[in-house]
């Protein structure tokens, strides 16, 4: 192996590691706010990702969508709401609690390790792919072979909106 | 130009309805208590541009979008249960009444989603006509006024239907790894064997999660019974309906890619008889007749995988076939529930006792109903389920149908109960009769049901023409 394969296996590490913390203080931390930075590093890790896979346009795409404009967005929501906390609900680790966990780690597991055994074992091959693809190229895909996916999207966020909007008016009416 | 747009005449009728029902929810005064009226004409009209483009035929957006016989029998079936869902949700007792034409514009996007699921043969574009008609019942669930149920229905609906999604785009990341493409067109020419691409299986198992959870088929059933149970009747009347139709065309097309041996089949065969056997068991036991509705649809789903089991034109044309028989009946059956609950509140067994002589057309509407639900002639359940069990036998999968027949026996015990407490019953204090004249459109449904029964002909055959097809 070359010494940028060795530095590639390296960033691939970092970059699992960044998602997979991440994943876990989102899950795992008791204050939301917390919950929330988890979430943004993982976000990061994703990213990072896409540089790895050269396609930076998307990486780029992703810390400015997702962690600058999204994450504010969930932000601005919590600040709005209530105070952060989510105190309420909490269960102590009674043993209860404990074989809780267990079964669900047996649970996120098991097609972990089906799927890595099965991915291990027949590894799909690489494909030589061009460095890196022009934006023109990504445009054209969008607006071609893919038209009608980019239509729908469009649709579907319409459709997220005005859902949001319904059952945000119903909450204050009710309170 | 002009021959695209008479070949989208549904879809293009059915988005200028959302259209219409959009300016109306941004435009209408804020205490407007009246239902938009003019709804269901226009949702009539529509079934008439669905059957009047039932020839249309070709292949549109880049090849990403087919226009074809499976597809507008679908479409129309699609469009005929969402006249009937908006009939059906006339006097809606538990939406506020300002929020009435939001509720309906979310009903027509996600008919709509379910038109668009149809015809799309690009995986990606199957998968945000999924979501189109997804997110529209989200919104739709928890809207119930203020019962604690519906929110917890919902919550239930959005979180386990986030997590299918997430296996199902996951699977949808396998087959892109593998296959290169996600064109049905191309992947039907791929190779789709375990030996050779064990990878793609496993990629299109897990993109079949996704539908299986729209049908509610074993192990991806838990959310149903708990969902109808706590929206409100005539979302659940929606819910329980025509969302499978789309699942169930989606899962027709990539079906007919396989060879009848491969791994995928018997998994969906396997899964089928678990999902009859787990729903009718645990239906035997229920008393809120929206309950025992849920496990029976998760029961249905598993019949309708008998048919999809079989591989052939017969199957896949029984599979379709059935799925509009379905909703006909639960339509039928939820019609009747409709009524009944003049305040919105669910409806158990001992409601219905006496029914025949407070509303002889709504018992006799839930008779046929049960009877098709059973499969018992001359009903066209039972012709759905001759189709079903006819086609898969000498498939490699007899034990699928021996199953699917031990089924129906199981089932006979709970949806005759309910004709038991409609017919035998006496109510013991005298519960208020419904509105005169509240029968007629469940009456139609009834008299279709019966029609489809005596005569499937026509419609089997077009089903056939459709499967053809996918399989020659």
């Amino acid at each position: 192996m070359s010494m940028m394969e060795y530095l590639a296996y390296a960033a691939f590490g970092l970059y699992l590691f960044l998602i997979v913390a991440g994943g876990l203080a989102a899950v795992l931390s008791k204050n939301l706010i917390r919950s929330l930075v988890g979430l943004i590093m993982t976000l990061f890790g994703v990213a990072g990702m896409y540089f790895l896979m050269s396609a930076p346009f998307i990486a780029l795409m992703q810390i400015l969508i997702y962690v600058g404009a999204v994450s504010v967005l969930i932000f601005f929501a919590i600040m709005l709401t209530r105070a952060p906390g989510g105190e309420s609900g909490i269960e102590g680790s009674t043993p209860k609690a404990l074989k809780r966990g267990l079964l669900a780690l047996a649970t996120a597991l098991m097609p972990a390790v089906i799927l890595g055994a099965i991915i291990i074992r027949k590894t799909p091959e690489t494909l030589p792919l061009k460095p890196e693809t022009a934006l023109t190229v990504l445009g054209e895909f969008l607006t071609g072979p893919f038209a009608l996916s980019f239509e729908l999207i469009s649709v579907v966020l319409f459709v997220a909106m005005a859902g949001a909007v319904l059952l945000g008016f119903e909450r204050r009416k009710s309170e | 130009m002009i021959q695209q747009i008479s070949q989208l005449l549904p879809e293009l009728w059915q988005i200028a309805v959302v259209l219409v029902l959009f300016l109306e929810t941004i435009g209408k005064p804020a205490n407007d208590a009246a239902k938009p009226k003019w709804l269901p004409l226009a949702a009539a009209a529509g079934i008439f541009v669905a059957v009047f483009s039932l020839k249309a035929d070709g292949l549109l957006f880049f090849k990403a979008y087919q226009v074809d016989s499976l597809s507008q029998f679908f479409k129309l079936a699609v469009l005929v249960g969402f006249f009937i869902v908006v009939l059906n949700a006339d006097p809606l007792p538990t939406v506020e009444s300002e929020k009435r034409s939001d509720y309906f514009l979310f009903l027509a996007l996600s008919a709509l989603g379910l038109m668009f699921l149809a015809s799309t043969v690009e995986l990606i574009a199957v998968y945000m006509a999924l979501e189109i008609s997804s997110y529209s019942l989200y919104a739709l669930i928890p809207l119930r006024g203020k019962d604690q149920r519906a929110a917890e229905a919902g919550i239930k609906y959005v979180l386990f239907g986030a997590a299918a999604t997430a296996v199902s785009l996951y699977g949808l990341s396998y087959i892109l790894a593998t296959q290169h493409s996600t064109y049905l067109e191309v992947l039907a020419a791929a190779d789709w064997t375990w030996t050779h691409s064990p990878l793609a299986v496993i990629g299109l198992t897990l993109f079949l999660a996704g539908f299986f959870y729209k049908l509610a088929l074993f192990p991806f059933h838990f959310w149903c019974p708990d969902v109808y149970d706590g929206t409100g009747n005539e979302t659940a009347a929606y819910v329980a309906t025509l969302p499978k139709l789309g699942a169930v065309v989606i899962m027709i097309r990539l079906v007919a890619m396989l060879k009848p041996e491969n791994g995928i089949i018997t998994i969906i065969a396997v899964l089928g008889a678990c999902s009859m056997t787990f729903g009718n068991l645990s239906a035997l036991i229920q008393k809120d007749l929206k309950r025992m509705l849920g496990f029976s649809s998760v029961s249905h789903a598993g019949y309708i995988m008998v048919g999809l089991s079989a591989v052939s034109a017969k199957g896949l044309a029984a599979a379709g076939y059935y799925s509009l028989v379905y909703v006909l009946m639960n339509l039928a059956c939820f019609w009747v529930i409709c009524r009944l609950a003049t305040d919105g509140r669910n409806i158990t067994l001992d409601d219905l006792n006496g029914l025949y002589k407070r509303a002889p057309g709504l018992a006799f509407i839930m008779a046929v109903g049960a009877f098709a639900l059973v499969g018992l002639p001359p009903t066209a359940g039972f012709m759905g389920k001759f189709f079903l069990l006819t086609s898969a036998w000498n498939r490699g999968h007899d034990w699928l149908v021996i199953i699917a027949c031990l089924n129906t026996a199981i089932s006979i015990y709970y949806y005759l109960n309910i004709v038991r407490h409609a017919y035998t019953a006496e109510a013991e204090e005298p519960l208020p009769a419904p509105k005169p004249g509240s029968a007629l459109w469940g009456g139609v449904l009834a008299t279709l049901l019966l029609i489809l029964g005596a005569f499937p002909g026509p419609v089997f055959h077009y089903a056939e023409v459709a499967g053809k097809l996918l399989i020659p």
